[in-house]
């Protein structure tokens, strides 16, 4: 009888009550995540504006995307190119502060703090404050350029430029969070491994190089992996700063900082709203990214083989 | 047993937070998502009329808040007993929601204001009542002409009513242009600059008597939506949009102010180019009668008695404007209707539109009344804009068709402002090129030449 009770108790521990708990999470991923995602997958094979009647098309959307659609490859390189002229200035700098945080006796919390400051400001107040620095008519930027004699940029309507000023915004927002990663990782290597190179007579930069870098790899790669994902999901930054007014044009000067999912964005919801095309957009979005987190993870499993 | 008691509470409490929220009528609209929205009740006031209400609740969503809001308090003065709910949606995002509630089968707001540029995109939901029909019966052709089929589809229904006819002109600043160009008269301006060829030969020479310093107009955008506008080559026609012989005016024109410094390097609409307003170095402003208050007081509140309005060389021209629509969903198009109907289409309205908002309305037969419009403007140095923009220009605009793509093209045309004003070496050919493969990809259902 006993034996039969406990049974019971210990299904209503290890059954019913982590099903009652984990129920809500579940139901909702399904509701708002798996059932949306779903769903679009459907639509992609169709032609729908949002109303009236669907309309079987196939493969049509994909072939149009692969063969036709000039914006989704240019908003695609948009996005490449921002995310590799943008993060890797990012986690280099976040290292190198972080590295020098970790070495500071006194100020320490509030170089921290500063330093993560950018990441936690509202976007529109990001965007708000890089379009005053960097007007081609007003901003500080070009005042400074002036005062050095050269003559000031058209920062925001120049193609390239406009990438340059999207990449700054990212590495100014980004370099705090990195710092705040690498400051942990840098926690917790144990003291005893600097005391012993510098027994040994290793400078300040053998032991960040030998030491530091090295055991931070694990971080390295994370941040990598989720900057990838986290790139090819750019979307606030541009659209923040090139939708400052009622006449700012969608991806800013000749479609530049157009990213892939601003590029969704419009197709799907924009004035010409095409939900079955947008759809599509969206699945091809998706297999990039799933591609880019597999070389990532890809990349974490080889350094865990290592170690 | 007090700690499993606990622990379904708090799981029940879990699961109805979670739950919350999605069942309410009035959060069902879309625009609760948007953290921005904000709802006030229009207050009721003194039944002025007095009219039998049915206590109902007309829910209008719009960008133009603290306007709306003056016609609901107005219009509660006469019908106390139908309360309006402003809902506020970001003009960016407005056109989407709406689609987004469709789509989904959210409830919709009473009325929807329709940007000008997207009527037909609006028509094209199916999704507003004809007001041209029972029990509205509206006759388009009391409106002024140029306005009157706007918001008529294809299938005769017509979806809204304008709130303004946004007659435009050119504004101007009197000192600069009794500096530069010896009056400050807006007839012997409108001489002065009679031909839009006369626009690069005064703005060249403003540049010169200034050392570079001062330019006829401020931003290339700007420019470009008057040129826009007040050119009338339809833009879809037989199922052809014809981007080059819509743009191609506009373009040229454009190239030649960049390459003459007519025209300044500020984007349209940005806070740089709103402040420019009140300087000395920016002459003269296409001129919608809603930028009046938009921009010109707005940015340059120390400026009366210093600004001027002119008859532009391509004549007067519709730039902007709303209509309001009822959706064929709501549950009280007649409170709906008395709203519009009121606030548009009676003189009481009429005339509350006009004092409180500065707009007017479309009816022809208001401005009949010689007392309905008219006066001397302090601001704009006792001239009388009401009568200018009003007689002369609505006498001169021509009439424009929409389209389902005006918004793209639109969208490409300032695209192509930017890339003008940047790039010197781009002739108008070029820009025509970019813009016509831009309008190519963009546009994949209709013939683009």
């Amino acid at each position: 009888m006993n034996k039969i009770k406990k049974t019971g108790g210990n299904r209503k521990y290890t059954v019913f009550w982590p099903i009652v708990f984990v129920a809500p999470f579940v139901i909702c991923f399904f509701l708002f995540n798996l059932f949306p995602i779903l769903y679009s997958f459907q639509l992609s094979f169709y032609d729908w504006s949002g109303v009236g009647e669907k309309t079987f098309v196939g493969l049509a959307n994909y072939v149009r995307i692969v063969t036709e659609d000039k914006m989704f490859l240019k908003s695609l390189g948009n996005t490449l190119f921002m995310m590799v002229i943008s993060f890797p200035f990012a986690i280099i700098f976040g290292l190198v502060i972080s590295a020098f945080l970790s070495n500071l006796k006194h100020g320490r919390r509030f170089f921290q703090t500063v330093n993560f400051l950018p990441y936690i400001t509202t976007p529109v107040a990001i965007g708000l404050i890089f379009t005053f620095l960097f007007d081609r008519n007003t901003g500080m930027v070009n005042r400074l350029l002036e005062l050095l004699n050269v003559n000031g940029l058209n920062w925001l309507g120049n193609p390239r430029l406009a990438q340059v000023v999207i990449a700054i915004m990212i590495a100014w927002k980004y370099t705090g969070y990195y710092m705040a990663l690498y400051l942990a990782g840098i926690t917790s290597i144990s003291e005893d491994i600097y005391e012993a190179a510098r027994v040994d007579g290793a400078g300040a930069l053998t032991i960040f190089r030998k030491i530091t870098m090295p055991l931070l790899k694990p971080i390295t790669i994370f941040i990598i992996v989720t900057s990838m994902i986290g790139g090819l999901q750019l979307f606030d930054e541009p659209n923040l700063m090139f939708n400052v007014s009622t006449t700012s044009v969608i991806g800013g000067p000749d479609r530049s900082c157009l990213t892939l999912l601003w590029n969704f964005y419009d197709v799907a919801f924009g004035s010409t709203a095409k939900l079955g095309y947008g759809s599509a957009v969206a699945v091809c979005i998706f297999i990039v990214i799933v591609l880019i987190s597999l070389i990532g993870m890809k990349l974490m499993n080889r350094k865990e083989d290592v170690i | 047993m007090k700690k499993k008691v606990l622990g379904v509470l708090l799981a029940c409490a879990m699961v109805a937070g979670m739950i919350t929220g999605c069942g309410e009528k009035g959060d069902t609209a879309a625009p609760q998502a948007d953290a921005q929205a904000k709802t006030q009740d229009s207050q009721s006031g003194e039944a002025a009329g007095g009219s039998e209400g049915s206590g109902k609740t007309v829910t209008i969503w719009t960008w133009d808040y603290d306007n709306t809001l003056m016609m609901a308090e107005d219009f509660n003065k006469v019908y106390p007993d139908i309360q309006i709910e402003v809902v506020n949606v970001a003009y960016s995002d407005y056109f989407t929601k709406i689609q987004q509630a469709v789509a989904s089968g959210s409830e919709l707001p009473d009325i929807v204001a329709q940007s000008c540029t997207l009527l037909k995109n609006y028509g094209e939901l199916g999704i507003f009542e004809d007001l041209s029909k029972e029990p509205y019966n509206v006759d388009s052709n009391i409106f002024f002409d140029f306005i009157k089929d706007r918001a008529v589809m294809e299938d005769g229904s017509l979806i809204g009513i304008e709130e303004s006819i946004s007659p435009s002109a050119i504004a101007y600043k009197r000192d600069l242009a009794k500096q530069y160009f010896g009056t400050d008269d807006p007839d012997e301006l409108a001489k002065i600059f009679a031909d839009p060829s006369d626009y690069i030969t005064q703005g060249k020479k403003v540049q010169e008597e200034s050392g570079g310093e001062a330019y006829l107009f401020h931003a290339a955008g700007a420019v470009a939506e008057w040129l826009y506008f007040a050119d009338t080559t339809p833009l879809e026609t037989n199922g052809t949009i014809d981007f080059t012989g819509k743009m191609t005016g506009t373009i040229n024109m454009l190239c030649e102010m960049r390459d003459n410094k007519v025209v300044d390097t500020y984007e349209n609409g940005t806070a740089q180019a709103n402040a420019t307003y009140s300087d000395d170095k920016h002459i003269m402003y296409p001129c919608p009668n809603w930028a009046i208050n938009y921009y010109i007081k707005a940015n340059d509140a120390d400026g009366s008695g210093n600004w001027g309005l002119m008859m532009p060389a391509t004549g007067g021209y519709s730039c902007g404007g709303t209509s309001l629509g009822i959706t064929n969903t709501s549950d009280c198009k007649d409170e709906a209707w008395q709203f519009i109907n009121w606030c548009l289409m009676t003189k009481d309205g009429a005339e509350m539109m006009r004092d409180r908002l500065n707009f007017f309305v479309p009816t022809k037969e208001f401005f009949d009344d010689p007392e309905f419009i008219g006066g001397e403007d302090e601001f704009f140095g006792g001239q009388d804009i009401e009568s200018f923009f009003y007689k002369d220009i609505v006498n001169s605009i021509g009439t424009l068709t929409v389209s389902q793509y005006d918004q793209t093209v639109i969208d490409i045309r300032d695209l192509l402002a930017i890339a003008v004003m940047d790039d010197p070496n781009m002739t108008a050919a070029d820009a025509l090129a970019k813009g016509l493969e831009e309008a190519k990809n963009r546009i994949t259902d209709m013939e683009v030449k």
